[in-house]
């Protein structure tokens, strides 16, 4: 997971995108790998996940993404309803709250089923000055 | 290419009953795996309040937002408060305004507030 965050990173980085936006793409990163990692069953963990980058720049906007590519278990996170983690402290659970981060965090949020593999794209987008 | 910030977690005690940790980097997978022990041994001395302060912390994914809720748990099983000190608008305020954890942890932006709140209770 840290060497996917670098990569991540790295490429933001190279590319410009803000640091704002970084966070956020590195925050949905975190929670979508965590998910695939302890949901996707055991043919998630036993074949690749792969990552790809891409940077889109309109007249007045860019917009970077990333799309994470697993072999596990047929999951759509975009369709999913909102699971309730819990209203006050005593009944919080620990986790649970992955999904709702990266809805929050990102501005597109986009799901296939393709050749037996999970593709979820989140992406953020920013106005160029 | 490894230039990624050190999550990193250290503490003052600001009074007999008032405890301060403050966590800086980022809580993602591998940071908040690197400051979770500590921060439930730092939340765990017999103190009234304790402040956890994410104000120098770039963002917290939800792991991380899940190991400051059991600090805060254990804090209120032995009869104390936690509450968090993160600035305003920033990434980890969003992340806590969306997951509501708001609502069942206090959230400060100013640090004395936070030291009223978390010897008051709230």
């Amino acid at each position: 997971m840290p060497h996917a965050s670098q990569w991540l990173e790295a490429l933001c980085h190279e590319h410009g995108v803000p640091e704002e936006h970084v966070n956020r793409l590195l925050l949905c990163l975190d929670d979508a790998l965590a998910n695939v990692l302890a949901h996707g069953g055991p043919t998630a963990r036993s074949n690749p996940i792969q990552l790809q980058f891409e940077m889109r720049a309109g007249p007045e906007s860019r917009t970077a993404s990333v799309t994470l590519s697993d072999a596990g278990i047929a999951f759509d996170p975009v369709s999913a309803p909102a699971r309730s983690s819990g209203t006050t402290l005593d009944d919080a659970q620990l986790n649970g709250r992955g999904l709702q981060m990266i809805r929050a965090s990102a501005s597109e949020f986009r799901y296939r089923r393709d050749d037996g593999r999970n593709h979820l794209t989140f992406g953020t987008r920013w106005e160029q000055k | 290419m490894d230039d990624t910030p050190e999550t990193a977690i250290s503490h003052e005690d600001i009074s007999e009953d008032l405890r301060r940790i403050m966590i800086t980097g980022r809580l993602d997978t591998p940071g908040t795996n690197a400051v979770a022990a500590t921060l439930h041994e730092l939340a765990a001395a017999p103190k009234r309040g304790v402040i956890v302060d994410l104000s120098a912390v770039q963002f917290a994914a939800s792991i991380g937002i899940g190991q400051v809720i059991k600090a805060a748990k254990e804090v209120k099983s032995r009869g104390g408060h936690l509450v968090i000190l993160a600035s305003p608008h920033s990434a980890v305020m969003i992340s806590l305004q969306t997951t509501g954890v708001d609502k069942m942890i206090p959230v400060f932006q100013y640090i004395t507030d936070a030291y009223v709140g978390a010897l008051r209770g709230f």
